[in-house]
């Protein structure tokens, strides 16, 4: 081993980083080589020394003094019907609340029973059916987690009692009498939904919300398989993109988690006063800094003229974006690189001027076209509403 | 034997995670609590000063704050905060350097930030009593790692104090792994050397 080779491999020596065969080799030269053996000594020592003393214990009252920060802080909390009941995913609950509701109808023919809210049927409901109702309606206005939480044990319990399978969708027609039914569809229309026969009290019932929609639609066609297919079809669909949606998050989430994609580094190019003191004008609002290319500080006033300029501007990473429009305002910038930022404030946003009558060949910016793309399409729906407001 | 098992029921970042996310502040207190010494020491050992590694340390839990709600927790915790260390201690980092605000100014002596208060060093030799704010060996730490550069002392702090592996570290810094192993090696050896040097002249420790 080359003596080098086997100094870089002491401290991964030290670390146990080291494979099987660089350790065996690495070992064999030390017990030949004294002055290496003394220099993995004061690299041990090193190390002992640095992790003895490196570490050090936050001031004392650090953990009142960010309690007292953030208590000034709104504190954002999943919204009920986000959390994870019995760790079923959001995308889960589409599917379980379409589920549930299949489950709802299919239940009384898998009984030899009549349609649900047909008389004798709805009399016949199943215990558990019941009891899980009677909870959702006692919880009604209270937790709403308990609503999602009632819909997951009801998805689970349908699929483990073989009722109705929501992966493969299969549906069996309940054997409804038509004329029961129509009556009592009717009068859950009336009743807004509210079916007394489940035991959901008139005053516990949810007065919107999605289940209701779909109850809606239930009574106003009358229970179609169909419709139930492509309620679970679109279910499945939302599902499906919100997985992909998580899938790129957990992505970013691997490279750091939170970050925004916006752009935060610019490139101006122009040769036109005003556009430049355009320019400053905006650097003046967000009292940004005016550099030249060697860093060192100009006037606002000398910003015109002075080629490879840079304004640079400390703003909150929620601003990003209404910078960037201002900014793209001028024409002619572009997001020199698709930058990924850390969405904790502030961020420093750099815009380095050229002095060009136009970019040059080549360039090209997919950000920045689509935003003047939208700002056009902005400005054109403003000129319409305008025009029509006239 | 409630009593007892809440005294021994160790929550999980996980489980503190999720129970701050359902509205538990007491879970935010409790991650701060468990992170505040390591943020902080990595903040000081990049920053080198005690008054902004509090200034960034407490950024970065306010940050944590902010985002907590949005970590879904494909990462370990520990990764994540302190790759938010990291982000804002380069920031910090890079906002100061802009503004000619010398970083490696000495221990001693009238500070460069003239709003920043007196610093506050123990005396050398005999007498270190525990009313000065440093130790010996806390001052010789400091001097030591002022002679690495920024990106040799993240790593061998990251190594050595927060014992995080070359592996991770590599993740958190960006670089290939051989990278790191290099880089740290010729840390620690400078480190070794700088030492030696320091510790024969003083004779302390």
């Amino acid at each position: 081993m080359s003596e080098p080779f086997a100094n870089e491999m002491l401290s991964a020596y030290l670390d146990g980083e080291l494979s099987e065969g660089e350790r065996a080799e690495l070992e064999a030269t030390l017990a030949e080589d004294a002055g290496l053996r003394a220099e993995l000594d004061a690299l041990a020592d090193a190390r002992a020394f640095l992790a003895e003393h490196g570490a050090v214990s936050a001031p004392e009252g650090f953990l009142d003094d960010v309690l007292a920060l953030v208590e000034q802080e709104p504190q954002v909390v999943q919204l009920a019907w986000y959390r994870r009941p019995f760790g079923i995913p959001i995308e889960g609950l589409a599917v379980a609340a379409a589920a549930l509701l299949v489950v709802w109808i299919a239940i009384p023919n898998s009984r030899e029973t009549q349609a649900p809210g047909t008389g004798a049927g709805a009399a016949v409901v199943q215990p558990e059916m019941k009891k899980a109702r009677d909870g959702y309606s006692s919880s009604y206005g209270g937790d709403a987690v308990s609503d999602a939480e009632e819909e997951g044990a009801e998805q689970e319990k349908a699929a483990s009692e073989g009722t109705i399978d929501p992966v493969s969708n299969e549906w069996e027609p309940p054997q409804q009498d038509d004329a029961v039914a129509d009556v009592q569809l009717e009068t859950k229309a009336k009743q807004a939904g509210v079916d007394e026969d489940l035991a959901l009290p008139l005053d516990k019932k949810p007065a919107f919300g999605l289940a209701e929609s779909k109850e809606r639609k239930l009574v106003e066609n009358k229970g179609s398989p169909d419709l139930w297919k492509l309620e679970e079809e679109r279910a499945n669909a939302e599902a499906a993109a919100k997985q992909q949606a998580a899938s790129k998050a957990a992505a970013e989430d691997a490279q750091g988690t939170n970050f925004s994609r916006v752009p935060y580094s610019y490139t101006l190019y122009t040769e036109d006063s005003a556009v430049l003191y355009r320019l400053a004008a905006i650097a003046a609002k967000h009292r940004g800094e005016v550099t030249d290319a060697d860093k060192t500080a100009l006037e606002v006033s000398e910003l015109h003229g002075t080629e490879g300029a840079t304004v640079l501007v400390k703003l909150p990473s929620h601003a990003l974006q209404a910078f960037g429009k201002e900014i793209g305002a001028l024409g002619n910038v572009y997001a020199t690189a698709d930058n990924t930022m850390f969405a904790g404030d502030p961020v420093e946003v750099r815009v380095r001027v050229q002095l060009a009558a136009g970019a040059p060949e080549g360039t090209s910016d997919p950000v920045n076209a689509a935003r003047r793309a939208k700002e056009q399409m902005d400005d054109m729906s403003e000129s319409v509403g305008n025009s029509l407001a006239r | 034997m409630f009593l007892l098992l809440a005294m021994v029921h160790h929550p999980s970042d996980a489980e503190l995670v999720s129970r701050f996310k359902e509205g538990d502040r007491t879970a935010y207190a409790e991650i701060v609590r468990r992170y505040q010494d390591r943020v902080y020491s990595l903040c000081l050992r990049w920053m080198h000063d005690d008054q902004v590694a509090r200034e960034v340390a407490q950024d970065v839990f306010l940050a944590l704050y902010r985002s907590l709600p949005k970590f879904r927790g494909d990462a370990q915790l520990s990764t994540w905060i302190y790759r938010v260390v990291i982000n804002h201690c380069k920031n910090k980092r890079l906002y100061r350097k802009r503004r000619h605000v010398d970083f490696h100014e000495p221990l001693e002596g009238k500070r460069v930030d003239d709003d920043q208060p007196e610093r506050q060093i123990a005396h050398e030799g005999p007498g270190t009593d525990s009313t000065t704010h440093q130790s010996e060996a806390e001052i010789l730490v400091r001097e030591a790692l002022e002679h690495l550069d920024e990106e040799q002392r993240a790593i061998i702090v990251l190594r050595d104090v927060e014992d995080l592996g070359y592996e991770e570290i590599a993740d958190l810094l960006g670089l290939a792994r051989g990278t790191v192993k290099s880089r740290l090696h010729r840390a620690r050896a400078q480190l070794a050397k700088v030492l030696s040097r320091k510790i024969d002249a003083r004779d302390v420790i």
